[in-house]
C-alpha cells in the first residue's frame, strides 16, 4: 500500500479514537439524564439523538457544511476562537463524527442505565457516597460491560463513515481523507490493488470487532 | 431528637406528619401496608424528594424552605427490606463501602461488627451466594459500619423465612444497647413491635394515628391492635437460674413466671411476650393442673371484639396483660370488670427477649 493508504488508515483511527473519547464524554451525562427523565419533552430528547441514525448521512452532511461556513454563525464562532475552519480541517470530521455517532454510545449506555437499580445508588448515598462517588463507585462498575458496547459500538460506526464525510471533510490525505473515502478513490482511479487491500482490512477488522462485541455480549448474560 | 413536620404528595396519596421523636431506644412504626410507613422512612432520610416542611435532628436542619441536606449528608444507616448489598462486590467490600466513607466519624470497628453479627465465615463470598438472612446480616452490619447516629429500618425481616428471622431479631434487640444508636423501626408485624420496641408509633392513611410506650399500646383492649391477635408485652426480672427441667423462674409484679428458655441470667430484665390468645381465666385457685404460669389478677376491661371473641384486660400490680376468651366463656363465668381471676398460660407458648 502507498504512503496516502497508510496516512488514511492513520487519519480514520485518529478520527474514530478521537471521536469515541469524545462521545464517551458527552454521551456518558445525556444518556444518564435522558434514563431518569420523566418530562414531556424526553421522547423530542430522544428522536433528537436519534436522528442521525435513520437520516441519509448527505443530509446530515449538507445541513453541517451549511453551519461550518464561516457565513454562518456557528462557523464564525469556531473561527473566532480557534482562527481556522471547521470545513474540510480534522476538527471539523470529530465534530460532525460526534453527532453522526452519537446514537450508537447513547442509546446503549441509556438502556444500561435505564436497567440498573436505583435501589443501589439509595443505599450508596445512605453510606454517605455523595452523586459523583455513586457514578463510580455503583455506576460504573454495574455498567462496565455496555459501556465498553457503546464505545466500540461508536468507534466502528466512525470508522464506518462515508457520506458526511465526504460532504465536509472533502478528500485531503493526512489530513481528512479517512479510509472509506480513499477506498472510494482507489476505484475512482481503477487502483483496484489498494482498493482490494483497504477493502479487506475494513472488512477483516469490522469482522474481528463484532465477534468481540457479541462474545462480550454473552458473557454478560450468562 | 427528631422533629417532623412535612407533607408528601404522591398519586392519590399523601402524608402528613407533625410530630417529635425523642428517639431513645427503639421507636416502632407500624400500620397496614400502603399507610405511609415506609415514605415516611424515606423522607427523613431525604430520598424523597416530593417532600415539603421541616425536618430536624439534634439541633441539626436537614431540611427547611431553604435548605435541603441531601442523603449522604445526613449521617443515617438505612437497611432496606431487600437488603440493597452491591452486587460487584463480596461480603467485606460491601461492609468496607460505609466504614470508608465515615473514617472520620467514630463509629464500631469492623471486627466488633462482624463478630457480632456472625460474618466472619462470610467475608470472602460474593453476594449471590447469601442467603435471605445471610444478606440481611450483612446489611445491617453495612449500615453499622457507617456509623450513623440514627439507624433506619425498613420492615429487615418481612422477606426472611421464620429461622433466620429468629436468627435476626435478638441481635436486632441488641443494636440500640450495643452500639448506642436510636433506631426507627418500620414494621407491619405485631410481634416484631413486641419484641423490639421500646416506643411504638401507629400509622393509618399516611397519618400518626396513636404512639406510646410499646406496652401500653400493645396492653390494651382498645385501638386498632385489640383484635384476636393481640398479644401482651411484660416487663419481668430473672429471679431463679434454670433448674433441671431447663425451667427459669422470673418476677412480673411480684408474681412468679416459669419460661422454657435456657441462657438467661439472674437478675437481668427481660421483656415476656404473651399472645392473649394463650391465656385462660380461672374464677378458683386451681392446683393440680399442667400449667405452670398462675398469676391472680383483676379484669379491669372487657371489650367483644367480634362476634365470638371477648378481650379482657387484666391488672397485676401495676402491669397488665391481655386475655382472649369466648364471649360463650365469659357469660358462663360472668365476668365483669373488678373481679379477681387467676390468668393462666403455658410456659411453653412466652417469647422471651
Amino acid at each position: 500500500m502507498s504512503v496516502d493508504a497508510w496516512q488514511a488508515v492513520w487519519v480514520t483511527l485518529k478520527l474514530a479514537g478521537l471521536t469515541t473519547l469524545v462521545l464517551m464524554i458527552v454521551g456518558l451525562p445525556m444518556a444518564w439524564k435522558l434514563s431518569g427523565m420523566k418530562s414531556r419533552v424526553r421522547p423530542l430528547l430522544e428522536a433528537l439523538v436519534g436522528l442521525p441514525m435513520v437520516l441519509p448521512p448527505t443530509v446530515l452532511g449538507f445541513y453541517l457544511l451549511v453551519a461550518f461556513s464561516p457565513n454562518n454563525w456557528p462557523g464564525q464562532l469556531w473561527q473566532s476562537v480557534t482562527g481556522s475552519t471547521l470545513a474540510f480541517s480534522f476538527s471539523g470530521l470529530v465534530f460532525a463524527s460526534v453527532i453522526y455517532s452519537l446514537p450508537f454510545v447513547v442509546q446503549p449506555l441509556q438502556r444500561a442505565f435505564e436497567q440498573l437499580d436505583r435501589g443501589l445508588l439509595e443505599s450508596a448515598a445512605s453510606l454517605g457516597a455523595g452523586p459523583l462517588d455513586r457514578f463510580f463507585s455503583i455506576v460504573l462498575p454495574q455498567t462496565f460491560r455496555p459501556l465498553l458496547l457503546a464505545a466500540c459500538l461508536g468507534f466502528a460506526h466512525t470508522v464506518g463513515e462515508f457520506g458526511v464525510i465526504l460532504m465536509i471533510g472533502g478528500n485531503i490525505p493526512g489530513e481528512t481523507q479517512v479510509l472509506s473515502i480513499a477506498l472510494y478513490d482507489a476505484v475512482e482511479t481503477q487502483d483496484f490493488a489498494t482498493a482490494h487491500s483497504m477493502a479487506l482490512g475494513l472488512m477483516a477488522f469490522a469482522m474481528v470487532l463484532l465477534v468481540a462485541l457479541y462474545s462480550l455480549d454473552r458473557k454478560g448474560r450468562r | 431528637m427528631l422533629s417532623l413536620d412535612f407533607h408528601c404528595e404522591r398519586d392519590e396519596f399523601q402524608l402528613q406528619v407533625r410530630e417529635s421523636f425523642s428517639l431513645d431506644g427503639v421507636t416502632g412504626i407500624m400500620g397496614p401496608s400502603g399507610c405511609g410507613k415506609t415514605t415516611l422512612l424515606r423522607c427523613i432520610a431525604g430520598l424523597e424528594k416530593r417532600v415539603k416542611g421541616k425536618v430536624t435532628f439534634d439541633g441539626l436542619c436537614w431540611q427547611d424552605e431553604n435548605t435541603w441536606v441531601p442523603p449522604h449528608k445526613r449521617e443515617i444507616g438505612y437497611v432496606f427490606q431487600d437488603g440493597r448489598l452491591f452486587p460487584h462486590l463480596n461480603v467485606r467490600n460491601n461492609l468496607n463501602y460505609g466504614l470508608r466513607r465515615n473514617r472520620n466519624r467514630h463509629g464500631p470497628s469492623f471486627e466488633s461488627v462482624v463478630a457480632w453479627l456472625d460474618l466472619i465465615p462470610l467475608l470472602d463470598r460474593p453476594i449471590t451466594e447469601l442467603s435471605g438472612g445471610q444478606r440481611q446480616r450483612v446489611a445491617i452490619g453495612r449500615a453499622l459500619l457507617g456509623a450513623p447516629k440514627l439507624l433506619l429500618m425498613d420492615e429487615p425481616l418481612a422477606a426472611l423465612d421464620w429461622a433466620s428471622r429468629a436468627a435476626i431479631m435478638p441481635r436486632l434487640r441488641d443494636i440500640n444497647r450495643q452500639f448506642g444508636v436510636p433506631v426507627l423501626f418500620v414494621s407491619h408485624d405485631r410481634e416484631e413491635m413486641a419484641r423490639l420496641v421500646d416506643e411504638l408509633v401507629l400509622m393509618e392513611n399516611g397519618c400518626i394515628e396513636e404512639r406510646g410506650s410499646s406496652r401500653q399500646m400493645l396492653n390494651r383492649v382498645q385501638g386498632s391492635l385489640a383484635d384476636d391477635r393481640a398479644l401482651s408485652v411484660l416487663e419481668a426480672q430473672v429471679t431463679g437460674t434454670e433448674d433441671a427441667y431447663g425451667v427459669t423462674e422470673l418476677d412480673v409484679d411480684e408474681r412468679s413466671v416459669v419460661v422454657n428458655q435456657s441462657n438467661l441470667k439472674k437478675g437481668q430484665i427481660v421483656r415476656v411476650v404473651v399472645p392473649a390468645a394463650e391465656v385462660s381465666l380461672c374464677l378458683d385457685h386451681v392446683e393440680h393442673i399442667s400449667i405452670q404460669n398462675r398469676l391472680a389478677a383483676t379484669i379491669t376491661d372487657l371489650r367483644d371484639i367480634d362476634e365470638h371473641h371477648v378481650l379482657v384486660s387484666l391488672t397485676l400490680n401495676e402491669q397488665s396483660m391481655l386475655a382472649l376468651i369466648t364471649r360463650q366463656a365469659r357469660y358462663q363465668l360472668a365476668l365483669e370488670t373488678g373481679m379477681p381471676v387467676y390468668a393462666h398460660f403455658k410456659a411453653a407458648c412466652l417469647e422471651v427477649v
